[in-house]
């Protein structure tokens, strides 16, 4: 088997099944099962954690500090996209804003 | 003398029709998700087929988006498994607390209703019933709101892998990543304790992105996790 279909059956797989035992783990034996509390506290710090690494991960911040990089006008867009995150709490507007946000400044960019 | 019973309690279809039309504001944002995951998957080297089978297999956006992310970045395989089920721990806790209501229902039942959890379906279903509306079927209020962001979500991951290859690359498309992830942020922060946890995760991030395979997204958000639940017990106990 190639490396790379190997590697998406084992990801498909293990993902998939691994997922299904983290939303079943408490539905399956009943409501008799029950988590730490201290475990169940710290699990809800999973979300912010992971979420504010992969966003900061994602815009290439090794990138940033490098003059003329077209990355660079994601930071702006990127703030603007936050501001309208924190007053709608909707992914479809900050999508939106954001990425209108980037192609303004990109226009904007071409004029210069 | 014959007595009418007329029935205040709401049909299986009514309360399944409520599901749905609860959850429809987040079907509009359910499915640009599902169009960017769907590009992601694409970007990450797997074919239409693959693209379509994962997602059906995992049906949990951010973990795919980031599994699909370890993927392009060349990390191994334990590492891609290991980073898109550490995210998928917050379902334990959905698990956990929406449990009761799923009790009395076969294996099978238990089985498919737990593939449907998603944030948007416990957000709503929980609201509703923590509401008590008389009568509500429960079972079939969830199962109208879960259906619902399936369709519109897979809807959305067909539209992506369609249009995936055709998407010019000046849109800079890839940027709607670390904006869903934006939006995520700001509903995943309810307190201090949790801002503190995602500034620690985001600075953690920015200084260790040298490191191959996001290892540096690993390491800053376990860090993050252990200052941010050691602030909350602090913050509870003074």
């Amino acid at each position: 088997m190639q490396p790379e279909l190997l590697q998406f059956a084992t990801v498909t797989l293990c993902v998939g099944a691994g997922t299904l035992a983290l939303r079943s783990a408490f539905i399956l034996p009943g409501s008799a099962a029950r988590l730490p509390e201290g475990f169940r506290r710290a699990l809800a710090f999973v979300p912010a954690a992971v979420f504010a690494g992969l966003l900061v991960a994602s815009l290439h911040p090794e990138r940033v500090i490098h003059p003329g990089d077209p990355v660079q006008l994601r930071l702006p867009a990127m703030l603007i996209a936050t501001l309208v995150a924190l007053r709608t709490k909707s992914i479809l507007w900050t999508i939106l804003s954001g990425m209108g946000s980037l192609w303004l400044l990109s226009w904007l960019a071409t004029l210069l | 003398m014959s007595t009418i019973c007329i029935s205040t309690t709401p049909s299986r279809r009514a309360s399944f029709t409520a599901g749905l039309l609860d959850v429809a504001p987040i079907l509009l944002s359910a499915l640009p998700f599902g169009i960017i995951c769907g590009v992601g998957a694409l970007e990450a080297g797997m074919s239409a087929g693959q693209a379509v089978l994962f997602s059906f297999a995992v049906f949990a956006g951010s973990s795919q988006l980031i599994a699909t992310q370890f993927i392009a970045s060349g990390a191994p395989t334990a590492v891609v498994v290991l980073a898109a089920l550490a995210v998928n721990l917050r379902f334990l806790m959905y698990s956990a607390a929406i449990s009761p209501e799923f009790s009395r229902r076969s294996l099978s039942e238990k089985l498919g209703l737990s593939y449907l959890l998603t944030d948007q379906a416990f957000a709503i279903s929980m609201r509703a019933f923590n509401q008590d509306r008389t009568g509500l079927r429960r079972i079939s209020y969830y199962m109208g709101a879960a259906l619902g962001l399936l369709a519109a979500f897979q809807l959305g991951n067909l539209l992506g892998i369609s249009l995936g290859g055709s998407l010019p690359a000046g849109w800079g498309i890839d940027f709607s990543v670390p904006l869903i992830f934006c939006a995520l942020l700001t509903t995943a922060i309810r307190n201090r304790s949790m801002a503190l946890a995602a500034v620690i995760a985001a600075l953690g991030s920015m200084l260790l992105c040298g490191l191959p395979y996001m290892l540096g997204v690993f390491i800053s958000a376990v860090l993050a996790i252990i200052v941010g639940y050691a602030h909350a017990e602090r913050s509870h106990a003074a």
